[in-house]
Formats: structure tokens, C-alpha cells, sequence
């Protein structure tokens, strides 16, 4: 009987053991940073710096317009356990106060593109005020910026993953090397004098600017600004004046007003941009996104 | 001056019409030497691409800081010259389209081994302009030299 306790005694014990042992050995295990992005495109730059130490919420889907989202609950209920919150910045997100209400004390709100340096734009008809242009990852080097603030952010909040996360943004940065390299042989095979980009909408100032073009936009720097009668005249006046052959909608705008433009003009329509974030199929990374950009715009004005 | 004060205004008049008839066609755009970018193209002479800009005659020169294995240059896509073991300094002559806003070309240069490498080009129009760009590199280097 005595033998029956003990062994009844010490198998007791070792099941207490193992149902402790797992936490105890999570306990010494480094928990992982967690995340919340609101731009797809932040969503790579988190997974691709973070990696293995990081997870990574992303909260605004492929094919929402970022102009017009908005956080529900469950999205708040997230930001709430978050340690970083990763934006895009440049008035992009107009939410930004509820995700402070509802953030734990100590989380870290990075606003990447408060880091990289504006262009501005025309406000919208009436406004005469300048409009500062969110679009900042339509450029390389801008990615690359980006890119370092990430990893230098999430140094300071655990510098125990700093060669981890160097070693990712290193990896990453030489991916947007080649990119950059690809990109701008690919742009060199359009004449400077035809580098004149006509699109749905103003999202592509940081792209002129980096590779030479000069970028006449229907509607203002949001989607859901509608042009004026006005407006279109003079950008049909541009195009006849310029001989643009292609004008280019984006992913998720109606390109009604262009196709208008196109039966006017005679130019054609381009294949789709992917103006405001990552989009499905090959522009799902923001490698494919860019090349598919860069491809459409110059075979379509060649 | 004799003659009444309206023969005399007519004598004026004629003589700022024979003074300035070529002084106009000398000062006013395109009357005298062509301008950079301006240039007025030769029928069947323009860019079989849009038909703005001309065909001109410009000559690319580089020179390496230490031998390279070989270079391509490439212009619209189109590689326009390419050469093995060249010399220190190259010099080719093109005959390309040049609108006002200029010219880029795709350059690729081959070195042996991957130390720090420069190359210099140097880009001279018909109208004796000259612009110059360095590019260093380590190992190959694959870049777009941009005129201006």
C-alpha cells in the first residue's frame, strides 16, 4: 500500500513538472515584438526587419484605399497589446488619435515618413494652401530611409535582437539596391522628353522626383477628390500639347475621367498602377509592386 | 537737316528700318547660331521615336582609373557601344536623339577582382558643349549616367 502512495506521490510530481517545465523554459525565451502597421507596405518593412523576434499585425488589407480606412475594435483591441505601431505619417492616417487612446503606456508610435522629407502639393480647387504628398514609398531611396528607422526603432525597444535586426535591414537594403538599379535602367529606356506621367490620381511626386518625370494628376493628392470640368480641359490640353501616348488609373480609382481623356486625346490607357500600398498576384511584395510600376509606366510611354 | 519736319521723320524712319532689319535677325531666336537643345531639325533627321527631338551628333569619351575587362554602353535600351580590354581612354562617336531635357545612358563596366574602381565620362555635343560625371564602383558597376 505504502508503495502504491509513493509511486502514486512521484507521478503526481512529474506531472506537475511537465505541465510547468514548457512555461518555465517560455519564460527564459524573449518574447517577440509585436507590431502594428497601417500601410501594407510597412507591414514588409516590419516582417522583413523583425523577422523571427517579430509579429506583425497588419491592419489595413490589400485594396483598401488607406485614404478612406478606418480602425474597428478588433483592429483597436490589437493596437492595445501592441509595443510598436508603425505609420505611414504625412496626415495619412486622420485615426491616429483613437489608436493613442487605446494603446498600452509604453507602446512606441513611429511615424516613418515624419522621417523622410516632404514634397508638397496643390490643395484641392478653392484651398490655396500646399497639401503635403503621403505617397513617400513611390521612391527607393525613401524605402531605404524607411527602412533604417524601423530597424533603429526596434533596436531601442529590444537591443538584445540588435544583430537580428541589423542583419535584416541589411538584407532588405541591398534587395532595394538592386531595385533601385534595376529601376532606374529600366526608366533610362524612355526619352527625358516623354517622361510626363498622367494619372488618376496625385500619388506619384516621389517617383517623379527620383526618376526625372513631371507628373499631371485628374483628381488631388486622396482618390475621392473628383476633378473639375476645368481641370480635365487643361490636362487634355497638356496631352495634346505634349503628345503623351499613355495615361495610367490606378489599382482601385474609376478611370471613367481617363478614358475620356483617352477618347479625346487619342493617347491610350496604361496598364493599372498600384498607387497607395501594395496590391494581390505579383505587386503583393513591394519588389513586385514597384517593378510592376515602373514596367507599365515606361512601356506604356515608350 | 533741311525739309519740312515731316520729310525730316521720314529720313529717321528709314534709317531705323535699314539698321533694324538685321539687327532683328540677328538677335531675335534662331536667327543666328543654334541653341543647345533647340536645334531645328533636318527633315528625316528627327527621332523616329516622337518626332521632337533631333537626331544629333554628340561624342562620349571615358576613361577608367585602371583597366577594365570590358563596357557596354546603352542608350534607349538599345546597347550602342560595346568593347573588350579597352585602353585607359575610349572615345565613340553617336549619332542619338537629344531633346532639350537630355540624355542618359546605361553603363556597365567589368573590372577583374572587386577593389574601388572609377570611370569618368565625358560627353561633347557638335556645338563644343562638354559635361562631365564620375561614377566609382566596387567590383562591376551597372548605373544610368544622366546629361545634364
Amino acid at each position: 500500500m505504502c508503495t502504491v502512495r509513493r509511486a502514486a506521490f512521484w507521478g503526481m510530481l512529474l506531472v506537475c513538472a511537465l505541465g510547468i517545465l514548457p512555461e518555465g523554459l517560455a519564460e527564459d525565451r524573449p518574447r517577440k515584438l509585436r507590431v502594428s502597421t497601417f500601410s501594407t507596405v510597412l507591414t514588409e518593412v516590419a516582417q522583413r526587419v523583425g523577422g523571427d523576434h517579430a509579429e506583425v499585425s497588419g491592419h489595413v488589407p490589400i485594396g483598401v484605399d488607406p485614404h478612406e480606412f478606418e480602425p474597428k475594435p478588433a483592429v483597436l483591441k490589437v493596437v492595445a497589446s501592441a509595443d510598436v505601431v508603425l505609420l505611414s505619417a504625412k496626415h495619412l492616417e486622420g485615426y491616429v488619435g483613437k489608436l493613442r487612446q487605446v494603446a498600452a503606456p509604453g507602446a512606441r508610435f513611429v511615424e516613418v515618413g515624419s522621417r523622410i522629407p516632404s514634397l508638397w502639393a496643390a490643395g484641392s480647387e478653392g484651398h490655396r494652401s500646399k497639401v503635403e504628398d503621403p505617397h513617400w514609398w513611390h521612391s527607393v531611396s525613401n524605402m531605404q530611409k524607411a527602412v533604417r528607422v524601423v530597424m533603429e526603432e526596434f533596436v531601442s525597444i529590444q537591443p538584445e535582437n540588435r544583430a537580428a535586426f541589423e542583419s535584416n535591414a541589411a538584407a532588405y537594403g541591398r534587395e532595394l539596391e538592386e531595385l533601385q538599379r534595376w529601376a532606374k535602367l529600366k526608366v533610362s529606356e524612355l526619352p527625358k522628353d516623354r517622361r510626363r506621367l498622367v494619372t488618376s490620381h496625385e500619388a506619384f511626386g516621389y517617383f517623379a522626383k527620383e526618376y526625372g518625370f513631371t507628373v499631371y494628376a485628374v483628381e488631388g493628392l486622396s482618390a475621392s477628390e473628383q476633378p473639375s470640368s476645368k481641370k480635365v480641359a487643361e490636362l487634355l490640353g497638356v496631352i495634346r500639347e505634349q503628345r503623351v501616348k499613355a495615361v495610367f488609373a490606378q489599382d482601385a480609382a474609376n478611370p471613367k475621367v481617363l478614358k475620356q481623356v483617352t477618347s479625346e486625346t487619342g493617347a491610350v490607357l496604361g496598364a493599372p498602377l498600384w498607387a497607395d500600398g501594395l496590391g494581390p498576384g505579383e505587386a503583393s511584395t513591394y519588389r513586385g509592386m514597384f517593378r510592376s510600376n515602373v514596367t507599365a509606366i515606361v512601356e506604356g510611354l515608350k | 537737316m533741311r525739309g519740312s519736319p515731316l520729310v525730316r521723320a521720314f529720313w529717321v524712319w528709314l534709317a531705323v528700318v535699314f539698321l533694324g532689319w538685321p539687327l532683328r535677325s540677328l538677335t531675335r531666336p534662331g536667327g543666328g547660331k543654334v541653341e543647345m537643345g533647340e536645334e531645328k531639325a533636318e527633315p528625316g533627321r528627327q527621332s523616329a521615336s516622337d518626332g521632337l527631338s533631333a537626331i544629333r551628333h554628340v561624342e562620349l569619351e571615358l576613361s577608367f582609373s585602371r583597366p577594365a575587362e570590358w563596357i557596354e554602353v546603352s542608350h534607349l535600351g538599345r546597347t550602342v557601344w560595346r568593347k573588350e580590354k579597352p585602353g585607359s581612354r575610349e572615345v565613340q562617336g553617336l549619332e542619338i536623339p537629344f531633346p532639350r531635357e537630355g540624355v542618359e545612358f546605361g553603363v556597365r563596366v567589368g573590372w577583374e577582382g572587386d577593389s574601388v574602381s572609377a570611370v569618368r565620362f565625358c560627353l561633347r555635343t557638335a556645338e563644343g558643349e562638354e559635361m562631365e560625371r564620375s561614377l566609382w564602383a566596387n567590383g562591376n558597376l551597372e548605373a544610368v549616367v544622366s546629361f545634364p
